[in-house]
């Protein structure tokens, strides 16, 4: 696909690997709606460039992402691309060991990742996958997973919620191509994200760097070429992009 | 050699098309849902190198509407 002049939805688009999505988007020419939770850091990248369209939005509330959607449609025009950026990680063994006694996971938590990741990546394709074969539109959508879909021990609701997003990959991009509408995904290892960064101690860090063979964390702008590399190259399809820097879970 | 719409629903739905009746449709073809339904699209656009609105890939569900549309387009279905 040719970005040039293409309308794309980022969420998550405010912080981390979403606003380098953004930035890369828009140098190559396309006008982009980012949708996020996160109102104060909106505004940076909307004064930033005009061709930036900012949205608060919680994408694991159904009404509130059709609504977004609607909204962003009207402004910028049909949706050509979808990037499913957004998600949350929290940390949380299925048994775990507080004040002398097992504590199971706790339930909130399962739940608001599920919702978040998992249930806002499904709400916010619906709605835009119906927009896009209104307009029988030769769109891309591109499901940002992690390597932590392979399972990752202390992260049971995250790790979950990215092989679903996995599987949901698959399904979709075997639906949709008949209409040659492509879906595919891209799994980072760990990045340097702030997100990331903020999840896990110094000494875990370093653990992670030391398991990857090539002993560091992805650059950002490492994933935001991956994703350009998946919406640009027409025959990407039903697959996860693994950018990993060779680490295996 | 372009393929007859009889010989393309064939295909998709695993029938032999001197066999297809001429009210074939979603709501008596075995097999013909709606994943069936977008292959069958997909492929009388490629064979006859056109492409169908939304309106019509929701109104194409049987043999008779989908020759009809063709016809529409200019196509001798």
């Amino acid at each position: 696909m040719d970005l040039e002049g293409k309308m794309a939805i980022v969420t998550g688009g405010a912080g981390g690997i979403g606003r380098r999505v953004v930035e890369r988007l828009t140098a190559e020419g396309s006008r982009v709606a980012v949708l996020d939770l996160d109102v104060a850091s909106l505004d940076e990248p909307a004064a930033a460039r005009s061709d930036v369209y900012c949205r608060p939005c919680d994408i694991s509330d159904s009404g509130q992402v059709e609504e977004a959607v609607r909204d962003v449609a009207e402004r910028l025009g049909g949706v050509d691309v979808l990037i499913n950026n957004a998600g949350i990680i929290r940390n949380a063994p299925l048994m775990s060991l507080q004040n002398g006694r097992f504590q199971p996971h706790d339930i909130e938590t399962w739940d608001r990742v599920i919702a978040t990741n998992l249930s806002g990546t499904f709400y916010v394709t619906r709605s835009v996958v119906q927009d896009m074969v209104a307009r029988r539109t030769r769109g891309v959508i591109v499901n940002v997973s992690s390597v932590c879909a392979a399972g990752n021990p202390g992260q049971s609701a995250y790790s979950a919620s990215k092989a679903a997003i996995e599987a949901l990959t698959t399904v979709w991009a075997g639906e949709l191509g008949p209409l040659r509408i492509r879906v595919a995904g891209i799994a980072p290892g760990y990045t340097q994200t702030q997100t990331t960064l903020n999840s896990m101690s110094e000494a875990v860090i370093k653990q992670w760097k030391g398991r990857t063979p090539l002993r560091r964390f992805a650059e950002i702008d490492e994933i935001a070429q991956g994703v350009l590399f998946i919406l640009e190259n027409d025959f990407f399809n039903g697959r996860i992009l693994q950018l990993d820097g060779g680490l295996r879970l | 050699m372009q393929k007859s719409v009889r010989e393309v629903i064939g295909d998709v739905l695993g029938l032999a098309p001197e066999g297809i009746a001429e009210d074939l449709s979603m709501q008596n073809a075995e097999g013909w849902d709606s994943l069936k339904h977008m292959e069958i699209v997909a492929s009388l656009e490629d064979e006859f190198e056109i492409t169908f609105t939304a309106d019509e890939i929701v109104s194409i569900t049987s043999l008779p509407a989908i020759n009809s549309t063709l016809r529409e387009k200019g196509i001798a279905a």
